[in-house]
Order: C-alpha cells, then structure tokens, then sequence
C-alpha cells in the first residue's frame, strides 16, 4: 500500500530526467525542412550516397551498373578469380549473389532518400519557393532515373513513392507499362520545375536539371517506341547549342565537359572516378578489363581508340576501357558521366529510322562519325533497307556509348538480341530467363508479395 | 608505459582515493589504541590441521572481530576481562566459546567442516543478500575457488557449464572475442536483444560497445568483460527468475550477472603472489583434403563438367606443383600460443578497517605466425571502513584495468581451410612473399594488415551507509565508470600484391568514450514483526550514460612506417561522429517477511523509465512476488523423512523488461555524410521511425525444489520455469525497398522460455584427510513462439513458426543425392518445378535440447584434483552451410574441402552422402544450382553439433613445509590445470562449441603456477 504512495511521491518531481535531448551529430527531421541550407545538403545527401561506394549502383565502380552490366553484355571481361564478377559475365547469376541485392538495395535507398526529401518539403511551409522546387524536381529526377534502372534490369519492379514503410514493405510488383508511367510523369514535373541551364553550380553539371529531365525522356521513349516523341526531347537538347556541344574525343570525359548534361562529382578524398579506377589498368587486371571482341570492333582510324588502353603483362596483352584516364590520387579533374549529347544523337537517328526521315538519321549519325573521325556515311546510305540503318546505329552505340551505365547491355535487351549477340561474342551458355537479373533472394524472404523472375 | 598512462582526471581520482585510504588508517590506528587485553591464537582445521585462513573470529555483543592470517593465527585487542566469542568460516562448524582474559598461553581453535552449513552460504542480489537457506529466487553462484581453476581470459568462459540454465558460447578461439551468454533461453527475437545485465559491485555494466571498428576475426563486437581480471573476482551471481531479477525491473527480462570483486578480510597484513605459465593450441583440426585427393577432385570436377582446365580457372592445375603439400591449419593457426599470468595481492584489516590491493600482468600470444598478443595490466583496490560505533560505514572499490590487443585484421582461421593444399610456398628464396603471378592471394599478406585495439577502463564505486534507528538503515550507493577504447587497423602497401600497383597505405582510427554513473540512495528497516522478521528496502537509482565515438579513415600515406599516425596521412576523413546520452531512473522497493525460519514471503516492485522510448511510453511498472516453505522444518517431516536434512520448496512469478534497443530510436532525425558533395556536406535520414514502440515485457515463473539428505551429504535442487515474453522490442528486418532494414517495433508476439534445470551436489567422501565431493548440472529448455497474429504477413513469415522454438531454419527436406544424375534432391512440396519459400518444410531446430555439467574433486590433505566435463545436446550448421565453396571450384584462397565430400557421387548408380564435383559457378549449371540451394536452405546443412568436452582437469599441491620452517609460513601451491582438455564430437566442422566453421576453435590450454602466501 505504500509502495504507490511513494511511488507517486518520488516521482512526481521530475518527470523530464529521461527525456534527452537530440544528439548533436543529429538534426530532427522538421529542423532540417526549416531552411533553405538544410533542405539544400539533404538533397546533397542523396548525391553523396550514389557516389560513396564503388559498391553502389550509380558509382561507376566496382558494383556499378557500368561494370555489372558491361559483364552481362559483351563489353567486359572478368578477370576476378572471385566467383561474382564470372557470374555476370557468364549470364550464370543466382538469387543468392550479393553484388546483385546491393544493385538493387541501393537504387530503393536512392528513391527512399528522394521521397524523404519529397515529403520533407511537402510538410514545410519555410524553404523558400525557387529553392523548394528545384530540391522537388531533383528528388523527382532521381527518383524517376533509379526506377528507369531497376525496370531495366528486373523487370517489373515495386514502385515506392512515399517512405511509408507500412505499404512499402509488402508492395508487390508493379507491371512495367505502370512503373514507366510514373517515371514519366515524375520527369515531366521535374522538367517544369527545374532550370534548364547550370547557374546553380556556377556551370558545374553536377545536378539533374530540365536538360537532363528531357534527356532521361529521349532514350525512354526510344526504348518504349514512342519514335517521335524521343526525336523531339532529343533535338530539346541538340538545338541548345549554347549549352552542349559534342567536344573532341580526349575532353569529352573531363568535368563540366561541353557534352556532358549531367555528371556526377566524385566524393572520395583519394579518387577521382570509380570507372577510372576499376577500368585503368597498370599491372595485370585483377577484376575486369574490356573485352576483346569490342576492342576489335573499332577500326584503325577511329579516334575512339584513345578510350582504349592497352597493357602488356604475363605475356598476355590486355585492353581495357580508357576513357576516364586518371586511376587514383587527386586532384579530380574528372567526374563521372551519365547523360550526354552524343546519346541523344544516336537516340534521335535511330528514332528518325523508325519513322522513315534517314536523311535526317544519317545527318545525326554522321555527326558521331565525324567526331570519332570517321569518314562520313555518303548518300548510298540512305538507300539501306531499315534494318541495314538500324544496325549502323547500334553499332555506333556500341562503339560510342561503351562502358557507361549498361548501354550495349539495354540495347541487346530491347533490340531482342541478347541471346544470339552474346552466345556469338563470348561463347555463353545462353538461357532466355537471364535477361533479367533476379530479385534478390533476401528481399522475397522479407516481402512475400515479391514474385521471383522465370529461371531463378 | 602506455599501460600506465593516465588522464589529469584520473590522477586526481587517484589521489583522492590514496589520501582518503592515508586519512582512514591513520584514523583507525588511533582508535585501535586503547584496548588493555589481548586475545592471540589460532585456527586449525580439523582434516589435517592445516591453518585455516580468513576464519572470523568476533567478540559477541561487540565490533570487535578478526579474520585469521595466512599461519591462521588472530590478534584481538577488547577492553572487558571476559569475553565470548565466535570463531566461524564459510563451510565450516562455528565455535563459540567464553574465556576469561589475561590468556595464559594462544588460543588454539581446531573447525571442523559442516556440510550442513552449506546453506548458510550467502547469496546476494545485488540489492539485498540472503542465504541459500532462506532466498525466494533462482540464483546460481560460482565462486573465486571454481574460477582460479580455470586458465581462462574472459571470466564468462569460466561458467561453462556450471550453472544450470546459463548457456555460454566462446565465439573464437582468440582472446578477446566476444562470448555469447544466454540465461535460461531466447526471449527476444532480435539477436543482440538477449544480452543479460551485468552489475560489477553495483554498477550497471554496458556489455558490448561499438566502437566502430571491430575486427573481422571476430563474429562480433569485443566482450567488455576483458577488461576484468578474473582473479580479482570474488564470486558471481546470475539471478534468473523473477523473485531475483523484478527489482531490476527493465533490465532483468534476460537475467542479471552479479559480479563482485575480492574484499580485504580482517587478519594481519597477507601478501599473495600468483604465477602462472600456459600454453594453448587449437583444440580442434578439421579434416580437409591432402594434395593428391584435392587434386583427384579439381581433375574431376573439370571432367564432369566436360570442360578443359584454363590459367584463369585452374591454376592449381596448370601452373602450381602438383607435388607440394602444406598443411595450412599447422602453418595459419598451428603455433602455441603462450599465456603468462602474475598477481599479487596485498590485504589487511582490523575490526573497522580493511583494503585489500592487487596488481596483475596478463599476457597472451596467438596460435597465428606473427608477432601478435594480448596484454592486459590490472589494478583492484578495495577498503572498508566503520566507524568506532559501526554506525557509519564507507565501502569504496577502484578497478583499473588496460589492456591491449594487437592481431591482424582479417580472418586467417578459415582460409587455413580452404587454401589449396598444393598452394606455392609462401616466401621466395629472396625472402619476399610469393604471390606466384597473382593466383592467389598470399596469406601471409594478412599479417600486415593489422588490428589494434586498447582499451582503459575504471570501474569506481562507493558504498556509504549510516544506522539511523534500531532497524533502520540508510545506504547510498554510486559509482562512476569510463571505458576508453580506440581502435586502428592498418592497410600497409606491403600487404597488397605489388601486381595491383597500390602505391599507399591507409588506416582507420576509432575512439570510443563511454562514461557511465550511477546513484542510488535507499533505505532499510528491519524489525520483529509478530512471529517473524520484517525487512523492507525502499530506493531510486538513477544512471546516466554518455557515448562519444569517432572513426577517421586515413589515406594516402607515403610510408607504411607511419601508419599508425593519423597526421603522416594525405587525407583524412571524419567518418563518424556521434555522441549518445542515455538516461534511466527507477524506483524500488522489497518487502521480505521471515516466519520463523519456515515460511518466507519476498515482494519486490519498480517502476522504471528509459530514455529509449519516445514520449509517454518512458515508464513501465515491474513486480514480483516470492514464497518459501522450509518444510524440512515441519515436525512431521523430520518424523517421517528423518533423512532429510534439508527441504525448501520455492514459488516465484512476476515480470521484469527489457530496454535493449539503441539510443534515440523513436526520433526521427538526419545525420550528416561523411563526404560533401562540391564542397557542401551532405545530410541523410537516420532512421523509419516508430514513435510508438515501448518496454517488452517477460512474465517469469520458477518452481524449485530445493532438498538436502543425509546430513546435506546430496544436495537436490530441480528448478521448472516457464516464461512468456510479450511486447517484443525488435529491429522488425525490413525489405530494402523501404530504404532501410529494420525498424524498432514491438511485435505482437509471445514467445516462451520453459524448462527443467537440476543440480545435484554430492559429498561421496567427507572424512578428515580425505574428501570427494561432485557436481552434476542438467538443463533442458524449451523454446516456443506462442503465437504471433499476421506472422504469414509478416518479413519474418519464412523465418519463424507458430509453436516452434525461435531457433529453427526452414529448409527443403532433403531426399538424397540422386543416383542418376548425381546432384542433391529436396523435395518439391507443391510440384512446382523450383524452389521457393513453399518448399522449405523441413524444420531445422538448431538450438541446444539439453546441456550441463559434470564435475568432481577430490582433495587428500594438501593435494586437490579437479576435474569438469561439459555436455551440449544440439544440431548445427555444418561445413555445407559456411565458408567453403562448392566442392570441386576455383576461388581466390577458397577451394579446399573438408574431407567429407570424397564421398560424393562418380557414376550412375553412386548412393552418396555429397553431390558430383563441379567447378563451374553458374546458376546454368544443375550441380552448382543445387550446391547454392542446400547452402542456403538444405536441411543436409545442417547436422549434429552435440559434444562433450573435458572442460577443465585441474591439480594443486600444497607443499608442506618441515615443522620449524621460520615464521611459521605456508607452504606454496603448486597448480597444473588443462582447459578444454578433450573434446567428443560428431559435428562435420570446425568446432561444435561454436557450430559455425569459419572461426578458431577454443583453445587447449596447458597451465602450470604457483601460488605463495606470505
């Protein structure tokens, strides 16, 4: 009976001794919407998690799309003794692989960073309005782009809009027809939102902003088929000539190079890019180097053989992607591609093929030719059947777009291709299920409304 | 010295204490000095008339007293002509005697031991001390005795074993890793929710610290409990049920580890010097393939797949020498590994003051090549003090310890499975290592990339209490603990293959503080109440914690001679940064009503809040209410079981929690990136946040049986204990779709830790020169999810199961190899075609079915042999599961097999135990398909992991001394002891202890010591 009583009577003094205040390595989320410095680095945040590991999807390193997709397709070799790298390239991948759970992983952190910085906003009434809807169009951005990779690579994926762990945690799969609605519709608003010149960064193209949006549109509607639509975000882009320019083939990967629409800046204190890193080689390579089919592919007087390096070691002669010249060290003199002009060249040729305009098709091809140093495609070339044309513009593709973000690896995809191309290439033993990755084993252990691909 | 080092803060605290020790000496002197007789003696035991050290010797009615020395002899000062006084000693029979003074010769007093008075041992739970006899809970001891038998680093592994219901797993083999301890099963269905709470002379221990950096050697974090040394502890306690642990309140759901360290006794001045000398090895080899058989495999394996060995796939093949062989167990972990132990203790004390002071070195090497070791330096101060009028009492404790531990960085023990047995040799006649044109990656390399780590760590605590009224007490305790930890591990150039062009070295630092107080005031009062005794305790603590940790990740150095320096570093990057505060108070009190020593009624309350939880879900109530009947007491009992010396059956029920989550769970903040993004710093959320999650809650109930027969010569205890815990805290795992991998949660299930426990303790001999005494201990728990609503839902739905234990696997029942094609079969349950979560019906249960100890000793005057056998019932995960790759495939320092997979299909027909060789890792290929699903959900991964190991054999020797040896000094004790001397096993791995394959198994160790008294 006293025990209450003198429970009641302790207590009730100091009720607040086991409350503590927030951590001063923290700052509640409400402090973080309250200006427009803090919502600024929270976005910044997002960048600097994409690049903070070579292991993450948008790093270009090690556990990048580039590499991972470079394997899968027949741009790389790998080189590792480790069974993972052998995996992707042999087309071979288990739904136990860890590099593929941490592709997907870390595209879902990505959204999942977007959305908190979309619902931050959204409840704050204190950033100021250019500020909020920059910051807005970004997170759309970024989450528009993560999805475009997660549907490529998986199929249908989960879409995730909210950080609403309740919903998310059990969300099924949704068709892709859905999945690019939304990463359209998602582009659209970021594209009015965001500014379509680089001011922000004092000319630094190290933020998604409308060119980037539009350009993100070109190859998805060069990928959905929607052929006019793609030509006309890709001329949005070729007809700022103020802003972007195709530069020569040496310049075209330094930062804030003339051709680039977005880049991202390296974090790491002792790099300058992952692909620089993992690519160039001064020793024997140890994970991956290019495959000798593709080094084959480029003729004599291609200026693009300087994106090919050549090393001689155990008597062997290795070749290996060059296009980002500086291995390690700083300073950072180059950043890391991920749109830039001469796709949105390619992207419009092969759309003005589809819709019967070769002239105009040829005169964008040859505007990749001319800068590779190629001779240019004459006349006789607009006589081609359909077909004929198209292979010209994948095989620019091929030869251009090499070992960035899982280009050749999309192309094979879409075109149909993957098999026949790739069991021609590297000897694979080709199944068709393998043009999707399969959904991490981990992940429909944890959300049973996850179906696993065909073949896994 | 480094282990000498210490802070201005620290000094300071040093100094206080050393004047506070001066002031109280001299202050007990003065008071000593007036007495006008003096009482001189001896205490002899009766067995072989041995002096009898520590025996108390107490003047009635009075404070006076002494505690015999190490020649058992006494000295009293007392002021009155006749006195009466007690001479007594834990076991033994108490003497009581009346003598008229001036004494005309020494008093010799001969004790003889009582078995029956074992229950008068005292047991404590921290917050009240009771007896064997008349305690209401569950509480297992172990004391200093049991303990010194043991040549053991981290005192944990010392209990076991020994104590029913405590189950203790050494994780590695190395000093230093963590140890997994689990009191009376799994509550929570987090891993690390489990932790039991662990109190050194009252004050709350953190049990494991993050400080950012840990080795991979380990499974885990670094066991904090390093930092005591085993031979300063006088005894532990683990409190288990809720009678014991209720007053713990929200911390006591896993059980309480009482720890208490030595204390001065009276007596004259005692000096005790300790040496010992060990060596260890592994205590297990695996089986794996010798050079022909691996080679036999690779060929093999190439010829079923129909493919032709290449340098890329098949180095060991083509380019390495068919005729080497290293056996890479001998050559990674086969060294000898040494431990030396010193110690030495100073105590003295006298009716109102005692101290009690030692030092001891502690140094071990690994069974690793290279120069790598353990080093810790300890320091233990005790003193008590009364006033003349024992109104006033002050009790201060001061434990210092440092160690350092200096090992590589990266697992070296399971590549001494899986390096190919004809791998090259490891150094070039020039001495440089031989990385045989990158095929492989030198394991040598290893032992330059390093691992650091030292700790200091102060363990303060103070007692001061004061005797208000007749009855009434008032006591407060405090106490005050840092940890300092810092870490570093160290990428050398020389470590990397020189093929790989890395021009600079890097390293990593980590810093951790964690400074802890606690204090809590109470009261006591003790008073006759009717036929009985009323005690009743009354009190508040309050704790605060504070953590600051920080890791800096250096590159770019142009030395590897300078990495141990952050500053020598091109660039250094703040990888982390944070400080924590945690904050908890409770309130508590117990009620304990003692019927003439027959019927015993113990109540026990808190209320507790925690900084943990968000917002009005900081405070929980906790209670627990106990009852004893001593019914050996009844009339009719002695009438109708005359044997029965003992009997006590023991009730108890009620609820304790547990707030084992981290810090700041419910806010929801953004932390700050490591790295900026064109110069501005980057912000990230921190967490999912649930505001809402509170305390999980455990109900515990615990019915003993508590019997002694013939004169105590068999001691019976059977607990039965049935606990349901609800509210279940966890880190709910998440799919990473949601941007995170868990969130803090209370799951709305019921899981229940029931069983039986059995301790039997036998005196089969008990005669004066010859005693023969032995322990056997029994636990059979029980684990249960009782149920769980929307678990099918759930991310946990293909973990757990409803009214199966929390530790199964589902896995695919497995049907054999098949004869025809030679891959593993599992049955398809839904004859779908593939193999999905549906499939996986055959339920593994991997935790333990029963476990215990057995052990025996037999003392013949000055000779004691000891010895104790473990036993665990249980299935594991075997070599399937971990570590290897798929039998027959190249990998980088991973394609050896244990010599299990010989038996493995060849041809059509082959009934096997393992699947065909194949060395292609692609999901194309049925044998490696096949190979990744049994790994993963193959009941064949798992297997028996029961064991029985002679845990410990221990034998000392009291030399005698010739009669007439000057000063009457002891002889020394001269000791040998085994640990983990043998080991029974079935398991197909390493070691079954652990039943993982990747880690060092525990060690063998042989020490011999010695043992003086002065």
């Amino acid at each position: 009976m006293y025990v209450p009583a003198a429970i009641a009577l302790l207590l009730g003094g100091c009720r607040d001794w086991v409350e503590v205040p927030v951590p001063v390595s923290q700052l509640s989320s409400s402090s973080v919407y309250q200006d427009d410095a803090t919502a600024s680095a929270a976005m910044a945040g997002v960048y600097i998690q994409m690049m903070s590991s070579a292991s993450y999807f948008a790093s270009g390193g090690a556990g990048s799309v580039t590499v991972l997709s470079g394997l899968s397709a027949d741009e790389l070799e790998s080189q590792a003794t480790a069974t993972s790298g052998v995996t992707f390239y042999n087309n071979a991948l288990d739904r136990f692989n860890t590099d593929n759970a941490r592709l997907w992983q870390q595209a879902y952190k990505t959204i999942y960073y977007a959305n908190s910085v979309l619902e931050g906003l959204q409840k704050s009434q204190n950033v100021s309005q250019p500020v909020r809807g920059r910051l807005a169009g970004e997170a759309l951005f970024l989450r528009a782009f993560c999805h475009f990779y997660l549907v490529n690579l998986y199929g249908d994926v989960p879409l995730v809009r909210s950080t609403d762990y309740k919903q998310n945690q059990s969300v099924a799969r949704a068709p892709s027809d859905s999945v690019y609605a939304q990463i359209l519709s998602d582009l659209t608003v970021a594209k009015t939102a965001l500014a379509s010149d680089y001011s922000i960064d004092q000319g630094q193209r190290i933020r998604p902003n409308a060119r980037a949006a539009a350009a993100l549109m070109a190859r998805i509607y060069l990928y959905r088929k929607d052929w006019l639509k793609a030509a006309d975000q890709a001329s949005e882009l070729i007809g700022a000539v103020s802003e972007f320019r195709l530069t020569a083939v040496d310049s075209v990967f330094l930062k804030n190079s003339r051709e680039a629409i977005w880049q991202l800046m390296p974090v790491s204190p002792v790099l300058n890019t992952y692909e620089g890193n993992i690519f160039v080689l001064n020793a024997a390579p140890t994970s991956v180097s290019l495959h000798r089919e593709l080094a084959k592919q480029f003729l004599s007087t291609d200026l693009r053989n300087r994106w090919i390096g050549r090393i001689n070691a155990q008597n062997q002669l290795f070749f290996f992607p060059y296009k980002y010249k500086i291995r390690t060290g700083v300073p950072v003199q180059e950043y890391s591609m991920v749109l830039r002009l001469a796709e949105q060249y390619l992207i419009r040729a092969e759309a003005y093929v589809h819709l019967g305009q070769n002239q105009s098709a040829v005169q964008d091809l040859n505007q990749i030719r001319l800068r590779a140093g190629l001779e240019p495609l004459g006349p006789e070339a607009l006589q081609l059947n359909k077909q004929a044309l198209l292979d010209s513009v994948y095989q620019q593709r091929r030869l251009e777009l090499f070992c960035e973000w899982g280009h050749r690896w999309f192309d094979l995809k879409r075109t149909g291709n993957a098999g026949p191309k790739l069991t021609e290439s590297k000897s694979v033993r080709w199944q068709e299920s393998a043009v999707l990755y399969p959904i991490p084993d981990s992940e429909i252990q944890l959300n049973s409304a996850l179906v696993q691909n065909p073949g896994y | 010295m480094k282990l000498f080092y210490c802070s201005p803060g620290r000094r300071l605290l040093y100094l206080v204490c050393t004047v506070f020790i001066y002031l109280m000496l001299i202050n007990s002197l003065k008071a000593g000095a007036q007495p006008s007789f003096i009482i001189q003696g001896k205490v002899l035991t009766a067995m072989d008339e041995m002096p009898l050290v520590g025996a108390n010797i107490q003047l009635k009615h009075t404070a006076l007293g002494a505690t015999t020395d190490s020649q058992g002899a006494f000295v009293i000062k007392a002021s009155q002509s006749t006195v009466e006084l007690t001479v007594s000693f834990i076991g033994y029979r108490s003497l009581d005697t009346t003598v008229t003074l001036p004494l005309r010769s020494p008093l010799i007093f001969v004790l003889s031991q009582d078995l029956s008075l074992l229950q008068e041992v005292k047991v404590s739970t921290g917050y009240w001390e009771s007896t064997r006899q008349l305690n209401t809970g569950a509480i297992s001891k172990i004391a200093a005795e049991t303990i010194q038998k043991q040549p053991v680093t981290n005192v944990l592994e010392a209990l076991s074993g020994r104590m029913p219901g405590v189950s203790i797993q050494q994780t590695s083999g190395l000093a230093g890793a963590p140890i997994n301890i689990s009191i009376r099963g799994q509550n929570s269905l987090r891993a690390d929710g489990n932790n039991p709470l662990y109190v050194i002379d009252g004050i709350p221990f953190s049990a494991s610290i993050a400080a950012g950096l840990a080795g991979e050697l380990y499974s885990g974090n670094i066991s904090p409990l390093n930092s005591l040394n085993p031979s300063d502890i006088e005894s532990i306690e683990i409190l288990k049920d809720a009678d014991a642990t209720a007053i713990y309140g929200s911390r006591g759901a896993n059980g309480v580890v009482l720890i208490t360290t030595k204390k001065g006794r009276q007596g004259k001045t005692k000096l005790e010097v300790n040496f010992s000398q060990g060596a260890g090895r592994i205590s297990r080899k695996m089986k794996v393939l010798n050079t022909p058989q691996y080679l036999q495999m690779r060929r093999e394996a190439f010829a079923n797949d129909g493919v032709e060995p290449t340098l890329n796939n098949a180095p060991d093949l083509l380019s390495w020498d068919p005729n080497r062989y290293t056996d890479w167990q001998k050559e990674l972990v086969g060294n000898t590994s040494s431990s030396t132990n010193a110690q030495a203790q100073l105590s003295a004390g006298n009716e109102r003051t005692h101290f009690i002071l030692s030092g001891s070195l502690h140094r071990e090497t690994t069974v690793f090549p290279g120069n790598f070791a353990y080093l810790r330096g300890a320091g233990h101060l005790q003193l008590r003090h009364a006033t003349k009028d024992q109104r006033l009492k002050v009790n201060v404790s001061v434990n210092y310890v440092a160690d350092k531990n200096n090992l590589m960085r990266q697992n070296l023990a399971s590549q001494a499975l899986t390096i190919a047995p004809n791998a090259p040799q490891i150094y070039l006649p020039s001495g440089e290592l031989n990385w045989a044109a990158s095929s492989w990656q030198n394991p040598m390399s290893y032992l330059r990339q390093t691992y650091k780590a030292v700790n200091d760590n102060l363990l303060t605590s103070m007692t001061v209490s004061y005797h208000l009224l007749s009855g009434l007490d008032f006591k407060v305790s405090g106490g005050f603990t840092t940890l300092n930890t810092s870490q570093q591990t160290s990428s050398p150039v020389s470590y990397f293959n020189p093929a790989y062009g890395v021009k600079n070295g890097e390293a990593s630092f980590a810093t951790a503080l964690v400074k802890t107080w606690i204090a809590e005031p109470q009261l006591q009062y003790e008073k006759a109440l009717g036929p009985g005794t009323l005690s009743v305790l009354a009190g508040m603590t309050f704790q605060q914690n504070k953590l600051r940790n920080q890791t800096l990740y250096a590159t770019g150095y142009s030395s590897d001679a300078m990495l141990g320096t952050s500053s020598a570093a091109a660039s250094v990057l703040v990888t982390a940064d944070n400080q924590s505060e945690y904050r908890y108070r409770g309130i508590y009190s117990r009620l304990n009503y003692n019927l003439k020593d027959k019927y015993l009624l113990n109540l026990t309350a808190r209320r507790d809040g925690s900084s943990r939880f968000g917002p009005n879900r900081q405070y929980a109530n906790f209670a627990a209410a106990g009852l004893g009947w001593l019914f050996y007491q009844e009339n009719f009992m002695k009438e109708a079981v005359p044997f029965l010396s003992f009997g006590k059956i023991r009730v108890s029920y009620g609820s304790s929690g547990s707030d084992q989550i981290p810090d700041y769970g419910f806010l929801d903040t953004y932390s700050s990136t490591a790295y900026s993004y064109n110069g501005q710093k980057g912000l990230y959320p921190t967490r999912l946040v649930n505001a809402d999650f509170s305390w999980e809650k455990s109900r515990k109930l615990d019915i003993a049986l508590e019997t002694g027969l013939f004169q105590d010569r068999f001691r019976l205890t059977a607990d039965w204990f049935n606990n349901v815990s609800t509210g279940q805290l966890v880190g709910y795992p998440l799919p990473s779709v949601t941007g995170q991998s868990q969130i803090q949660y209370n799951l709305p299930a019921r899981v229940r830790n029931s069983g039986w426990e059995f301790e039997l303790n036998t005196q089969y001999l008990r005669k004066t020169s010859v005693q023969w005494s032995g322990t056997i201990n029994l636990t059979i728990p029980k684990n249960k999810l009782i149920d769980y609503p929307g678990l099918a839902g759930s991310s946990y739905a293909n973990t757990y199961a409803i009214k199966e234990p929390l530790s199964i696997r589902k896995t695919y029942e497995y049907v054999g190899v098949d004869p025809a094609s030679g891959t593993y079969r599992f049955k398809d349950a839904d004859n779908s075609g593939t193999f999905n979560a549906i499939d996986r019906t055959a339920i593994v249960f991997t935790g333990q079915r029963f476990f215990g100890g057995l052990g025996n000793t037999v003392r013949y005057r000055g000779v004691e042999l000891d010895f104790f056998l473990q036993f665990v019932r249980q299935t594991g995960a075997n070599y399937r599961r971990d570590v290897f790759g798929m039998p027959g495939a190249w990998g980088l320092n991973n394609s050896n097999q244990p010599a299990e997979v010989l038996d493995r299909w060849q041809k059509t027909g082959d009934l096997t135990s393992n699947q065909k060789f194949s060395q292609n890792y692609a999901i194309s290929n049925p044998v490696y398909k096949q190979f990744t699903e049994a790994r993963s959900y193959g009941e064949n991964s798992y297997s028996d992991a029961s064991f029985i190991r002679l845990k410990n054999v221990s034998i000392s020797w009291r030399v005698p001394l010739r009669a007439g040896a000057k000063g009457g000094l002891a002889g020394p004790r001269i000791f040998i002891q085994a640990q983990n001397a043998l080991t029974f096993t079935r398991y197909k791995g390493w070691d079954p202890e652990q039943a993982s394959v990747g880690y060092l198994p525990p060690l063998r160790v042989l020490s011999a010591g010695i043992n003086q008294v002065f």
